[in-house]
């Protein structure tokens, strides 16, 4: 409750702002599919407002499963930076962000991520780490209080490689594009290096304030084991809408 | 066009000879599913019930080992000659026990009938897969993922094997396994989890272990049934990890071609359970 709580706080702060001189941004997607864990399928809403100013965007995020939630309703939330940098005349976005996902009563998942990110002409790429901490949760440490001293209260993995690639039909600028490409990473979650996911995405510029964007995510495990089966897909559909400057 | 497609033909023509033991195919394509294998499985409990280890003591140890990898068996016949004392109760080896190929299968099935006095459970790993190698194991060796129970006279314990040869458990098994941890759970002393792939990983590396969601889920189930231990292989090399009431083990392999082999030990009793490496002399 806390955490909608901050995040609500956040948001109206960052409406605020946008009267005042920067640039407000939301992002609205469903995701819906299925894999291993959840055969039957599962539906998870995320909302994800940002704010922009001066090379700067500053974001925040909430991620709710609506049918099948793991544990809770609100499935994981974010906070984020994201600063854009030109380097020979060329722009990258180097990103930020901390992710917790209460995936059980017991236990958390924390992610803390940096990436950087490029387009060139029809292709973008993204290249990153994200070190992810499983930590028991209160509610763990009250059962288990000896863990504390036995230092087994949360277990990390420093270094997981991140990774996206792309081609698009399009240039970047082009009002509608179509694209294929693989990454270990979507949204919330974030898989290891030797799990890559296949996507095509359509994205649909309506307005200079509206996009519109749909996805379609190919889930394989074992692939690296060279021992591989179907595990899962998912799709996704969203929009970004900018406020005016 | 034609010229990239006879460049493709020709490498893979090289690769595969390159690597006699890879099945560049599985990356694509496996006969049999995690689920396929698992209905296989519970066909086989049906007619072979869960075996139960009577132990005189309370306290008692079980070996476990992977990545034996035969072909040559001179480490892993080291592990099964130690498997062989009284206060052993069985040897878990967890994956990757074979080649795939059926001449790595007919030498381990060799080796396995002139072994008696010593409860041996297999599960595979994704070599065992390799080549349609579940068609080799599954005649051999039966269920893939099934549990035992080592019975003494201070109580019981669960020892469950999970099917993890193609990168997942697959919806069914993690069905199974959490109804076997909710009707074992508060009757049982320790519970241990073997199986071939690994939850955590140490630095980057090129082998893969489970989806994250489904690693959530079997976290999650090992914070609410309090397992002692899940015990993996695959990577080849130690890693030791605890968090909450659970140990995560990743041990050495065990394979004549490597150095550093090694196989865990755990001994139980009436309160807790540890665990130590001994390391085989090469």
């Amino acid at each position: 409750m806390k955490i909608l709580k901050s995040l609500l706080i956040c948001c109206l702060c960052l409406l605020s702002g946008t009267i005042a001189r920067g640039q407000m941004q939301l992002e609205s997607n469903l995701t819906t599919g299925q894999n291993q864990t959840k055969p039957e399928g599962f539906l998870n809403m995320a909302l994800c407002p940002s704010y922009e100013i001066n090379n700067w965007t500053f974001g925040a995020g909430a991620e709710l499963a609506i049918l099948n939630p793991q544990n809770t309703m609100l499935d994981a939330w974010k906070i984020n930076a994201e600063r854009k940098i030109i380097i020979r005349e060329h722009e990258y976005k180097i990103y930020g962000g901390f992710y917790c996902r209460p995936f059980s009563e017991y236990m958390r998942e924390l992610n803390l991520v940096l990436t950087i990110k490029t387009e060139y002409g029809h292709f973008r790429g993204m290249i990153g780490n994200n070190s992810r901490i499983w930590r028991l949760s209160g509610k763990a440490l009250e059962q288990w209080p000896e863990a504390d001293s036995a230092g087994t209260t949360m277990n990390k993995e420093w270094r997981n490689f991140l990774y996206e690639f792309s081609y698009h039909l399009k240039k970047t600028d082009h009002p509608w594009n179509i694209g294929i490409g693989f990454s270990n990473t979507n949204g919330f979650f974030f898989n290891q290096e030797t799990m890559p996911m296949l996507f095509g995405r359509y994205e649909n510029k309506i307005s200079e304030s509206l996009q519109l964007y749909a996805e379609c995510w190919f889930q394989q495990a074992g692939a690296a084991n060279l021992q591989a089966q179907y595990y899962g897909f998912f799709m996704k559909g969203g929009l970004v809408w900018k406020s005016g400057k | 066009m034609e010229k990239w497609k006879i460049i493709a033909f020709l490498l893979s023509i090289f690769l595969t000879s390159c690597f006699h033991d890879l099945d560049e195919a599985g990356a694509f394509h496996s006969k049999y599913n995690a689920n396929e294998r698992f209905e296989m499985s519970q066909e086989w409990n049906a007619s072979h019930p869960f075996q139960v280890i009577l132990m005189p003591d309370s306290e008692y140890s079980v070996l476990y080992c992977g990545d034996t990898h035969i072909g040559t068996y001179r480490e892993f016949s080291i592990v099964l000659d130690a498997a062989k004392s009284p206060s052993t109760a069985a040897l878990v080896v967890a994956g990757d026990i074979s080649r795939g190929h059926t001449e790595s299968y007919d030498t381990l099935e060799t080796l396995m009938n002139t072994v008696d006095s010593v409860n041996w459970f297999f599960t595979p790993g994704n070599h065992d897969l390799y080549f349609g190698g579940w068609d080799e194991y599954y005649p051999r060796f039966g269920a893939s993922s099934y549990y035992f129970v080592v019975s003494t006279p201070a109580g019981n314990d669960l020892f469950i094997i999970l099917d993890s040869g193609s990168g997942t458990l697959g919806n069914l098994q993690l069905n199974w396994l959490s109804e076997v941890l909710e009707s074992f759970h508060p009757s049982v002393r320790h519970i241990t989890i073997a199986t071939h792939l690994n939850f955590f990983k140490d630095g980057f590396g090129l082998t893969s272990g489970f989806p994250m969601e489904e690693a959530n889920v079997v976290l999650d189930l090992c914070a609410r049934y309090e397992i002692d231990y899940i015990i993996g292989g695959h990577d080849h090399g130690r890693n030791e990890s605890a968090i909450g009431n659970t140990n995560f083990i990743i041990m050495d392999q065990c394979h004549d071609e490597e150095s550093n082999s090694s196989y865990l030990e755990i001994k139980y009793n009436a309160v807790s359970c540890i665990h130590l490496f001994h390391a085989i002399p090469e």
